[in-house]
């Protein structure tokens, strides 16, 4: 266990230098010593922080939730250098170490947060919290991963900001994409994020981006939501929200 | 050329005809009020009129009555959200008479005004934030927001009140902010008057031309080393005349610089 503490914004330069020289020898060791040291870092608060290991991110979302739960969500939202501190001290598990003994390393939002509003939600660990803090178990869609990962949900939804602080539309993502049938292992249903099967996942953001402009979809409950989107999205509809054909017409 | 179609004739609600007045308690806001006069729109009476307040995954709404009973709900709490010194409000006239409620009037991206604010021009379209460790800068701009934000070092004490109320502080930081901000806008960004990309280009330019109205640059296509000059020249009048503008406050000024010259 170890006191949680932040990066000083020298701790985060020196943890940023690492993550562009890392991109050029894949071989060489963070810098743990910046976990630690002034004044690279400092305390933050008494809060103990496991040195463990996650299977998906929402597991760590949810454990960072837990953690942090004194905090107002104010103090932490764009702490940079707690999520930097945090960033190193599970890099382990945030760039693992391959088959040949190497490391691939993402782009430097993954690790560095960066606050512009199109890469604050590509940090691996801030993102995690941010998103299982708002949604907890329905987040599952966009966390579902290791903790190398940001997935195209996340990608594609998070940074539109009408659409992910929409929890009904998050409702709608989850019904339409999330495979949760009992019969067959959870996750993302097949073709979801395909740019050529009808009803994607950019085909339904331009809907709802559609749809928000004419329609109040935050007070709107999400089978409203889903009746209200075109026919090309019945494939992913459950069974109960799509009215069936009937087999026999009085005309042809 | 983009095109807006709006095939439900939705109404635009004019940004000042909207008053948003946060609330502070032991220099923590907690709250909001907000006035919206929507006289000059044609809405039904019993439509309903929602506030939300915003910030990236945050989003909360309160119900504010509707169009013939505007009224403030009993709690505007606003402390469970991110980053509450960069919130913006979107405001929200919806039919719910309609099977799926249409939205007839909306207003976006409001900046909410500070309590006991004087300078509600300067300050709503410059966000401000406090809670950065800025190493030894006091003061710095952050461009990668929608807008420009100025941020503040939270390690310096008292920053709150420096920035807001202190004279010595006023003349060394915003003449030089509104200069940073008017380069950034001109010659990083490229802006050009007349094909205005982004809201906040549109905001500044015509903050700076009501402080300096004369000679301000007009199509800007190609920057050549000649109108860049121009346009240099024009800022420095336009920093001038806001420091000129600011008479009480450079007597207060001159006061406190006077009374802590030492011996």
């Amino acid at each position: 266990m170890t006191n949680l503490r932040v990066l000083t914004p020298i701790g985060t330069k020196e943890f940023a230098d690492f993550i562009v020289n890392l991109k050029k020898d894949s071989s060489i060791s963070p810098p743990t010593h910046l976990l630690e040291e002034a004044p690279y870092s400092k305390q933050f608060k008494e809060i103990e922080i496991e040195q463990r290991t996650f299977a998906t991110r929402l597991e760590l979302g949810e454990y960072l939730l837990n953690c942090l739960e004194p905090i107002p969500r104010d103090t932490l939202i764009e702490n940079e250098g707690l999520w930097n501190w945090l960033s190193l001290f599970w890099f382990d598990q945030l760039v693992p170490v391959d088959a040949t003994g190497k490391r691939k390393v993402g782009e430097i939002a993954r690790y560095v947060y960066n606050s512009h509003y199109r890469t604050f939600y590509r940090h691996l660990v801030a993102a995690s919290w941010d998103i299982y803090s708002r949604y907890g178990a329905q987040s599952k869609i966009f966390l579902s991963t290791s903790l190398d990962i940001n997935n195209k949900f996340i990608r594609e939804l998070a940074s539109r900001q009408n659409l992910i602080s929409n929890g009904n539309l998050i409702d709608v993502v989850q019904i339409l994409y999330w495979r949760e049938d009992g019969k067959s292992r959870e996750g993302i249903k097949r073709g979801a994020v395909s740019k050529k099967q009808p009803g994607n996942l950019w085909r339904l953001i331009a809907v709802l981006n559609q749809l928000d402009t004419t329609y109040d979809l935050f007070d709107m409950s999400p089978n409203d939501i889903l009746r209200l989107l075109p026919d090309e999205f019945n494939s992913w509809k459950p069974d109960q929200v799509v009215k069936k054909k009937s087999r026999f017409a009085m005309f042809r | 050329m983009k095109r807006h179609l709006n095939y439900t004739a939705r109404q635009k609600i004019p940004a000042k005809q909207i008053k948003i007045d946060l609330h502070r308690e032991n220099g923590s806001l907690k709250s909001f009020d907000a006035s919206v006069n929507l006289s000059g729109l044609e809405l039904p009476f019993d439509a309903k009129v929602f506030i939300e307040a915003y910030y990236r995954t945050d989003r909360k709404r309160f119900d504010f009555g509707t169009v013939s009973n505007i009224a403030t709900p009993e709690s505007t709490d606003l402390s469970d959200l991110g980053n509450l010194d960069n919130l913006n409000f979107r405001i929200k006239i919806v039919d719910q008479t309609t099977k799926y409620g249409l939205i007839l009037a909306e207003a976006d991206k409001i900046k909410p005004h500070s309590e006991g604010d004087e300078e509600d021009q300067i300050r709503s379209i410059l966000a401000t934030e406090f809670n950065c460790d800025l190493g030894h800068q006091i003061w710095r701009i952050n461009y990668a927001a929608e807008s420009p934000i100025i941020e503040f070092n939270k390690n310096v004490p008292n920053i709150r009140s420096l920035a807001k109320t202190d004279p010595v502080f006023f003349f060394h930081v915003y003449p030089q902010v509104i200069r940073e901000i008017l380069h950034y806008l001109f010659f990083v960004e490229k802006f050009d008057p007349e094909d205005a990309q982004e809201e906040w280009y549109k905001n500044w330019f015509n903050f700076a031309k009501s402080i300096y109205p004369e000679s301000s640059p007009e199509k800007l296509t190609d920057i050549t080393p000649e109108t860049s000059q121009d346009i240099v020249d024009w800022i420095d009048n336009v920093v001038n005349e806001f420091c000129l503008s600011e008479n009480r406050k450079w007597d207060k000024f001159l006061k406190t610089v006077d009374q802590g010259e030492p011996e």
